[in-house]
Order: C-alpha cells, then structure tokens, then sequence
C-alpha cells in the first residue's frame, strides 16, 4: 500500500513513536514562524531554556498582530522581538512587511518540510507542501531549541479535485464547500491532503488559502502537494533551488475520501457566526452591506488584489459601502 | 508590486480604504461594523462578536464576492457583474517574476554577531522564573478551593489584562481575580507570601479544571506564584498537559467526596512525591495536623514523569538535548 504525503514527511522526521493512528509521536521541526501576540512568551520561554541560539534550519519572528500602539506595550514588545531574534540566530520581519503566514509562504516555505507555528493558520504552508502545523508558544519553544514535536499520529482524509473553477469562482469557493461538507466539529486527530487532475489548475497562492481556511475544520493541518506549479512559483520567487517534487504514492490509501468537482461550484459564502454555515451566494443575494474588507492570511495575494483592482478600475465603491483593504505582504 | 504597476492606485481611486499590511481586522484590531449592519469579508473566522462589534453579521467570502458587493452595495454573485455591469472577469496570471524586496526581513546572524546584541527589554517585557524541581516531599498549604468548570479564564483573565502577556509577574496579579474580594489579600499576594517561606500552593478544585482556551499563562502564572499541585476530581486535557510543563502536579481525588473534607488554609503534605511520580499511580496526602489522610491519583505517561522530574518541559528539552 502506496504512502500518502503526509506519511511520507512524517516518516523523515519520526524521532519517537510509531507511524500509527492515534498513537504519540514526535517529530522533527526543521522551521518555526511566530507572531508578536504569542511570540513574546514564546520567547522568553525559549530564552530561559538557555540553549542560546536556536537549533532549527530556520526561525522567524513575525510582527503583524498587535499594531495599534495604545500605550507602549506593543512597541515594547516589538523591540524586544527584533532584538532576542537577532540574539537567537532568527530571522526577524519587522512591524509593516506583512501578515507571517503569506511572508513566509513566498520566502521561506519549503516543499517536503515541517513548519511549526505559534498561530493557528499555521497550516498555510501546506500550499507549498510543507507539513505546517499550529502550537502553543511554549511547544514551538522547545522546537526552536531542537526538541521535537509531539502529536497524536493522525488519520489522513484525502480530497479528490477534479475539473477546473470557473470564471468568478474562487479557491475561497473549494475550502467553504469542504467546510460546509466536513463542518468545523469532529475533525481533531485528521490531516486533510488534497489530490486528483483538479490540483493542477490551482496556483500556490490558492491552495494556501484551502489549507489556511481548513484552520476551521479543526484538523491537526491541511497540505497539498509539490508540482510545477510549486516550482513556478518557487522560481517566481527567485527560490527555485527550494523546489522537490512530492506527492502521494500512486496506490496511497486515505482513511476517508471527499471528491469535489471544480468545475461545478459556484460562490459561496459562510454566513453569521460560524466557517462552517455555508450558503450558496444566490441564496443570499440582495442582502445589504455595509462593509466589506478584502485582506488576511486567507485571502490577499498578487492574485486577489489586483483582481479587484482590475474590476475597480475606473469605478467607484457604492456610496453606502466602507470599502477596506488589507494587503497581506509589500 | 502592486504599488509599482499602479493597482494601488485604482484601488484608492475607486475609494477603497488601505490598511497597513497586518492582520488587522482579521484579529478584531479595528475596522468593527456598524450595530445592525452586514460585513462581507475575505477572512478565515466570523465567530460572534470577533470584529468588536456585539451581534456583528459577519459573511466569510471570495475576493470575487466582496468586490461584487463593494460595487453594488449588496450581497451580489460576482458572475452576475459580467451580465449587469459588463465586466469581463480579469484572469490573473502570476506573475513570472515577483519583485521580491527582503529589506524588511533581518536576516539571522552569524553566532559572533549575534553575542555583540543586547535584548531590548522595556519595562514591561520580563523573563519568567523557570520552574524549580519538585520537593521530595511537599508540604503545602491549599491556596483556593473552587467549585466545578472553572475556565482557563477564571484563572488567568484576558480583556484588558491581556497586553501584560509579556511580563509573567504583572500578570500574574491578576490570577483568579474573580475569586479575590475587597479588602482582603488577593490570591496572588496570599501565594507569594508562602513561596517566599518555602511553602508549596495547592489548588483543590471540582470536576472539569482548566476548561476553555489552551492559554499557557494559566499555569505558568500560578507556577510563578508558587503553586504546585493541582488536586482536582477532574482536569481538562490541554490544561493538565500545561501543568506538566510547568511543574506543576495534577493530582485527581480517588474518591470524589474527599474533595468535601478540604478548605482553604489546610495544610497538606505528600510524602515522598518524587518516589510516586518515579513509579506509583497514586500518591498519599494527609493534613499536617494529622486529622485527615486521603488518596490522590496520579495518571501520568512515562514522558510526563520525565517532565515532572526534570522541572518542567523546558529544563526535560534542554537536558536531552544537551545529553
């Protein structure tokens, strides 16, 4: 019986454990991400460890939540962020350079790799196959310091794509109608990998925004796998050295299937107060608005942006709209 | 990028707002709806009350769907804007060569480098105390005695007090502030108190102790103060794993109406703690005073032991790591 993906990435960095469902393992990190709000304890965390510098291939600090400046508390913790990080042998993106997950998605992600993250859309990663999973402060503490990282060995749940999206249909449109097939209840112990012909015709900014929304599932992470795409991407980049290929073995066995054609969905949206209430657009159509915001971890690459800027251009927002934009990198 | 080929341009032209490249809004910093009103979103969470808005309507949508709606003013399939507006959907090919601009990423130094840095640690950054390793025998005294269900909340509140994440000792003020009344010594006073005298804090509480959100404050702040044990009928999973890592014993009741026969104040000894934890489920605890003796359970994997008996899960990694 064929490997999926994520048994395979499992398997090179198994340190404790056996590869079985539900059983404790521990594996290798070889990166980290942090942002400000978790990243401060995570920090001092590590700091009092006393290990010096940190022990993974790569760390990174972020700055992008806390932004506001009420008080000197955030600029304080900003401070200190740059300067324990360039103490630690961690790279630092300062307050201003964009939103961790979409930065280190284009400049540090890294096919066949695990990526540990002191934020829950860690899982963002998975769009250039990495295996990127989300912790508490102090477990991404100890994985700056070289210990590994233990979880429950999960089941896999594969995604069968097949066909294309439509004009005005999104990536955004692939992780609601999973959501709206898997919830957001009773998917802890389960990654979710996404295969079949339909991968292809995703761009790596798309499929980041599958796995960063399959954050709601409540899944341990999401992943799809490393193709030319992958390597477009990479070389767009300038990072083309980064790319592997990878994917599952040809006869990979999931533990439970969903198949989704590309070709026939339509806009969605997840309505009042839950990812996993979703409704087709047309069912919802006519509703008033009174605001709309375009940006996040989710959904503010290249591609999206200046999307709407061509639909904009030379338009104007409707008068009883607040229209904001938040880019998620420079 | 898309400052330099001028979309920035059209985007504000056309009045949208530009916000500074961060989570923003996505995190409830800024940019809440009106009361009453509908917010379309691009983002991941639409929970209740997230945007700072109470009883916000928050709709989790494609860019596709959100322009739609900026353009009409309301909820609008985007296919719909080739047919009522004319619109030819703009197919967005990546680009083949990104500007990629690193200048605000600080590369990792080099170890010689990176000795000469000082850590900026303004007043209110401050590097928590690590865990001292467990007495082989405990004596300690029970700091609080609370009910069933109490919250990772109850025991470290968020709110306002949340900004003091960053400074364990401030923080730490704050434990169980709901438990504190008037007048009194609060229960971070009460703890410090002991600790400064060589005492251990015990918590006795009832069913489900430490639900709710993961926050590792909720042990770390009462490892601070001194606490180290948790005597509980039962314990949250996420919680209890806290409390391993920062020292601190979760210990359940065997029989569940033991918990009646404590108050706060008592004073309790476990003998030969160490000893159980090596090797033993259970562990024996008696009032000082020698009125009461009761057992607790101890339901422990073999890493947890390791991690108990080497002060915490920090001191675990670094010993194993430094062999």
């Amino acid at each position: 019986m064929g490997k999926t993906l994520v048994y395979q990435i499992l398997e090179q960095h198994l340190v404790e454990g056996r590869l079985v469902p539900g059983e404790e393992i521990g594996i290798r990190i070889d990166q980290t991400l942090t942002q400000d709000a978790t990243g401060t304890t995570a920090f001092l965390l590590f700091e009092s460890m006393g290990v010096g510098r940190v022990r993974t291939d790569l760390s990174v600090s972020y700055v992008d939540h806390n932004m506001a400046g009420f008080g000197p508390e955030n600029h304080n913790d900003h401070l200190y962020l740059q300067t324990v990080a360039a103490r630690s042998g961690v790279y630092h993106s300062r307050a201003g350079n964009g939103i961790c997950h979409q930065v280190h998605l284009e400049r540090f992600g890294r096919p066949g790799a695990t990526l540990l993250g002191s934020d829950s859309h860690t899982p963002t990663g998975g769009g250039i196959g990495m295996l990127a999973i989300g912790a508490g402060g102090l477990d991404v503490a100890v994985a700056m310091g070289g210990g590994p990282f233990y979880l429950h060995c999960p089941k896999v749940l594969g995604v069968k794509l097949t066909g294309r999206l439509g004009d005005w249909v999104a990536a955004k449109d692939v992780i609601l109608k999973v959501l709206s097939e898997l919830t957001t209840k009773g998917n802890v112990g389960w990654a979710v990998e996404y295969f079949g012909s339909g991968v292809r015709n995703l761009t790596v900014p798309q499929r980041a925004t599958i796995t960063n929304m399959g954050a709601e599932l409540g899944v341990t992470t999401s992943i799809f796998g490393s193709d030319e795409q992958t390597r477009k991407f990479l070389a767009g980049q300038k990072r083309e050295q980064d790319y592997r290929p990878m994917a599952a073995e040809k006869d990979a066995k999931y533990d439970r299937v969903l198949k989704i054609d590309l070709s026939s969905l339509e806009p969605m949206a997840a309505c009042p107060s839950s990812p996993d209430n979703v409704k087709s657009i047309r069912e919802i159509a006519g509703t008033r608005v009174g605001q709309v915001a375009l940006g996040s971890c989710t959904n503010s690459s290249f591609a999206d942006l200046m999307m709407a800027a061509k639909v904009l251009k030379g338009r104007h927002v409707d008068p009883t709209v607040e229209f904001a934009v938040a880019p998620g990198s420079r | 990028m898309l400052a330099a080929n001028g979309a920035l341009s059209d985007l504000i032209a056309a009045g949208a707002r530009i916000l500074e490249s961060a989570c923003g809004p996505c995190i409830g910093q800024g940019f809440s709806p009106a009361d009453g009103t509908v917010s379309l979103r691009t983002f991941n969470r639409n929970f209740a009350g997230r945007t700072g808005t109470k009883g916000d309507q928050v709709y989790l949508v494609s860019p596709e769907t959100a322009v739609a709606a900026a353009l009409t003013g309301k909820i609008t399939d985007p296919r719909e804007l080739s047919a009522q507006m004319g619109i030819v959907y703009p197919k967005i090919k990546l680009p083949r060569q990104f500007d990629v601009d690193d200048s605000m990423i600080e590369p990792a130094l080099s170890e010689e480098k990176a000795r000469t840095v000082e850590v900026l640690r303004g007043r209110t950054i401050v590097v928590p105390e690590a865990p001292t390793p467990l007495p082989a025998t405990l004596t300690g005294r029970v700091l609080l005695k609370c009910a069933d269900k109490i919250t990772t909340d109850h025991i470290m509140p968020a709110g306002t007090f949340l900004k003091f994440r960053s400074n364990v000792p401030e923080y730490a003020k704050v434990a169980f502030n709901s438990f504190n009344e008037p007048g009194k010594p609060t229960f971070a006073e009460r703890a410090l108190e002991l600790k400064g005298k060589g005492i251990g804090g015990i918590i006795v509480a009832g069913e489900s102790y430490g639900q709710g959100s993961s926050r590792e404050h909720a042990a770390l702040c009462p490892m601070y103060l001194g606490v180290r044990a948790v005597i509980a009928k039962s314990i949250e999973r996420i919680h209890r794993a806290n409390l391993i890592n920062f020292c601190i014993v979760p210990i359940q009741f065997a029989a569940a109406a033991d918990y009646d026969k404590l108050t706060t104040g008592d004073e309790l000894v476990i003998d030969d703690l160490l000893g159980a934890i090596r090797g033993s489920d259970t562990v024996t605890i008696r009032r000082k005073d020698g009125s009461f003796t009761f057992t607790g359970k101890l339901e422990l994997s073999t890493r947890d032991r390791d991690i108990l008996l080497a002060a915490g899960l920090l001191n675990y990694t670094r010993q194993k790591t430094h062999g």
